[in-house]
């Protein structure tokens, strides 16, 4: 059970969602869009979108069954405890990739625009041990960050962007829809990446008074998210062109880059950008690691998370170190989301939902 | 009092490890801001008479101070020793000029003196670091400005290929600096030195500017230029700087096809480039029917492409060119205020850049044969399937398949103030 001062409002789910989703993928989204979808890159945002509100009312739809309770809690009401057990290990493992992964992406874009010549480990290391002292605060320290952060992320960003529209020919947008059947399957799991890491609602929606909210709170986060990625796919294609985006290792970092004020007490933005991107990844970071914790405790049986929170430091710091150069960093999310990812956001929750809904566990059973 | 010594133990060590250093520290006076680059193809025979020559030149040639004072020239260790430098096997193949400002030559926080390095390597950052090997401070090159490319470098399709790469890769460079092509070396522009005491890369981001209100100076910026290459699989314009003594020239354009270059444009065809690409913001067209010549300056110019049918193979494109602007030169005792007048003035005028256009179309489709009119694109983005259709033999199809009209629609909407 959860404790009761550990409770969430409905916009901080919506804040979490957003700052979830917004993560180290920003940057290099148009490219992997670009080399999937071509084109019809925007579509194919605003039907990952779709799928994702379906696959997010599935994720809420079974925390109302188990009101008050996340995931660890109720899997072994729904499947037994030993399959829960292996359910919650499995999502460890994930989380703690995941992390790695996003530590990894942050610590190489710093490396090569900021700090070259800043050991790796150094700035690695202080993004994981400034994510665990949030992770300590609890689910409520993490909501309030969360809510705190949001604005301070979305608006320098959206301002940094607007100058560039100048420069824009929008007219590379077209062809929209031409070959969209060829291509639509082919760009499916790549949107299943961009979007994925709400499968975290699965733990925060336990902490809420009333978790039914969630399914606007949380619809209204994606929606947010759509919009922001269309944006960026946009600037980036109108600015660059798909055939130009395609070669890009970061689309939206070159973007920013070719923002030009002059005149202005800065003429480069890139830097300001960048810092702004820390914040986005450091809240992707610290709410996946909470559930990471929270997964722990409820595996180790004991009350209490913040205990966790240091010692899964150097593990998170292995799964970062894993990739031995950058080609394999790219790779990464494809094992880790395309694969395992998928599974346990679109296969595992309409899966319990199924099992709980057979063996009638928890809330109604209309 | 134990504890708190531990205490005080502890956080001196906590701290001499968080603050072993600052990694990332440059003093400012340490940096030196690269604001133009020349990119030429390296002289063979040259490189390898440096590596026999006697002493520490080297393959690197000598290192040159230019833009105001000349004389004190290399410190050359002539002979002190017999200590030859080694050459790597490698060959050079570029010869890089970098361009800084000379902050010891400042006046009242104005610099205006520039120094001028070069140096040959195999490739662009070992040329950098190679650099380093006789120059104090750090190059920074988040403000580089001016990019200027070689003839002989844009003959090679290999290094235009590198080249292209390295701009967009290497992590310091910005993608809106401007790109020119020399008329010979890159380093000679360099050597000029500005009649108004402006530094060079300024002086000729000043005269890209002016791209707004003369269609003959064309503004070409990495993104641009990288993005045409790139989209059209080789193919690209560059304009070309025409260094003389005191003063640098921007004229005409040098055609690039398959990663090489294979001519240049005059500044009348300049023109009918940059309105075919719809890029042109303003300019100046020539009247000279009656007697004296009229000049009409626009500050407008919109080109349109339209698919009129596609007949078997053949497809019928027509341009649309639409502008408008004023008059403000003519005679006295000759009448401008009069519709009939203006109409004969702007049927001539259209006809001008019609001829104009035509001829470029038809140097582009016969001579060069390689799509700088932006048709590819068109059909790419608003006709796919077409596209699909033609780009099995691009190249052909454009030779021979293509049928391009221009029509132009010209409106004189003023005619100046008088007295």
């Amino acid at each position: 059970m959860i404790k009761d001062n550990d409770i969430i409002s409905p916009f901080q789910i919506t804040a979490i969602t957003i700052m979830t989703l917004v993560g180290v993928g920003i940057f290099s989204l148009p490219r992997s869009l670009a080399d999937v979808a071509g084109t019809n890159s925007i579509i194919m945002i605003l039907i990952g979108g779709i799928i994702s509100l379906l696959a997010m009312s599935v994720i809420v739809t079974l925390n109302c069954r188990f009101p008050r309770k996340a995931l660890p809690d109720y899997s072994g009401e729904i499947m037994g405890k030993i399959p829960a057990k292996i359910l919650i290990f499995i999502y460890i493992i994930y989380f703690t990739v995941f992390i790695g992964y996003e530590t990894r992406v942050m610590g190489e874009a710093v490396k090569l625009f900021l700090l070259s010549n800043t050991p790796l480990e150094v700035t690695m290391l202080s993004i994981i041990l400034a994510c665990t002292y949030a992770v300590r605060g609890g689910v409520e320290c993490i909501g309030r960050a969360m809510e705190v952060f949001f604005p301070f992320l979305f608006i320098p960003m959206i301002l940094i962007m607007l100058p560039g529209i100048t420069d824009a020919d929008f007219s590379n947008l077209l062809p929209v829809f031409y070959g969209l059947p060829s291509k639509f399957f082919k760009a499916l799991p790549t949107m299943a990446l961009s979007f994925s890491g709400y499968e975290l609602l699965l733990f925060y929606v336990g902490f809420m008074k009333k978790p039914k909210k969630a399914y606007t709170y949380a619809a209204v986060g994606i929606i947010i998210v759509t919009i922001f990625y269309v944006i960026i796919t946009v600037l980036c294609f109108s600015m660059f062109s798909v055939k130009v985006v395609k070669g890009m290792i970061w689309p939206l970092l070159s973007y920013v880059r070719s923002v030009n004020l002059p005149g202005l007490f800065i003429e480069r933005l890139d830097g300001v950008m960048l810092g702004i991107w820390v914040f986005a990844v450091y809240t992707t970071m610290v709410s996946l690691y909470f559930a990471l914790t929270y997964s722990l405790s409820r595996l180790l049986g004991t009350k209490e998370q913040k205990q966790y929170a240091l010692i899964m430091v150097p593990f998170i710091y292995l799964a970062s170190v894993i990739p031995q150069n950058f080609a394999q960093v790219d790779k990464m999310p494809v094992y880790l989301i395309e694969y395992t990812g998928s599974i346990l956001l679109y296969v595992v929750p309409p899966l319990l939902l199924f099992i709980a809904w057979i063996r009638k566990k928890g809330g109604t059973n209309k | 009092m134990k504890i708190s010594r531990l205490i005080i133990l502890c956080i001196i060590i906590i701290f001499t490890m968080f603050l072993t250093a600052c990694w990332d520290l440059l003093e400012i006076e340490n940096r030196s801001f690269v604001l133009s680059i020349g990119i030429d193809k390296a002289d063979e025979t040259e490189s390898e008479d440096g590596g026999s020559d006697s002493g520490s030149e080297g393959s690197e040639s000598e290192e040159s101070k230019s833009g105001g004072k000349k004389e004190e020239e290399k410190a050359k260790d002539e002979g002190k020793s017999n200590f030859k430098e080694k050459e790597s096997d490698e060959k050079n193949k570029y010869k890089i000029t970098f361009v800084n400002p000379d902050t010891a030559e400042s006046e009242e926080g104005k610099v205006l003196d520039f120094v001028t390095y070069d140096t040959e390597a195999p490739s662009y950052t070992t040329g950098t670091i190679k650099l380093l090997q006789r120059f104090s401070k750090d190059h920074n090159f988040e403000h580089t400005k001016v990019i200027f490319l070689g003839r002989s470098l844009l003959e090679d399709e290999e290094l235009v290929k590198n080249t292209i790469d390295i701009l967009g890769r290497w992590r310091h460079l910005h993608s809106s600096m401007l790109m020119y092509m020399a008329i010979d070396k890159a380093a000679d522009v360099f050597k000029v030195k500005p009649k108004t005491k402006t530094l060079l890369a300024d002086y000729v981001e000043g005269i890209a500017e002016h791209s707004n209100v003369a269609a003959r100076i064309v503004r070409v910026t990495f993104r641009d230029f990288a993005m045409q290459i790139i989209t059209s699989g080789g193919h690209g314009a560059l304009p070309i700087i025409i260094p003389n003594k005191d003063e640098v020239k921007s004229t005409g354009m040098g055609i690039i096809k398959d990663y090489k270059l294979i001519g240049e444009l005059d500044e009348k065809e300049t023109i009918a480039y940059i309105w075919c690409n719809d890029r042109a913001k303003g300019g100046v067209l020539e009247c000279k029917s009656s007697g004296c010549s009229i000049p009409f300056i626009y500050r407008y110019f919109k080109r349109k492409i339209k698919l009129d049918k596609v007949e078997g193979d053949t497809v019928y494109l027509t341009f649309n060119m639409v502008t408008d602007g004023a008059i403000e030169e003519y005679t006295l005792g000759k009448k401008l205020l009069d519709d009939e007048k203006l109409k004969s003035i702007e049927e001539e005028l259209e006809n001008d850049i019609v001829e104009q256009s035509m001829a470029l179309i038809k140097r582009m489709q016969e001579e060069f044969k390689v799509d700088l009119l932006g048709v590819k694109e068109y059909l790419s983005k608003y006709h796919p399937k077409l596209h699909k259709k033609v780009s099995e033999d691009y190249e052909d199809f454009f030779q021979n398949k293509l049928k391009i009209k221009v029509e132009a629609k010209l409106r004189v909407r003023r005619i100046g103030k008088t007295v």
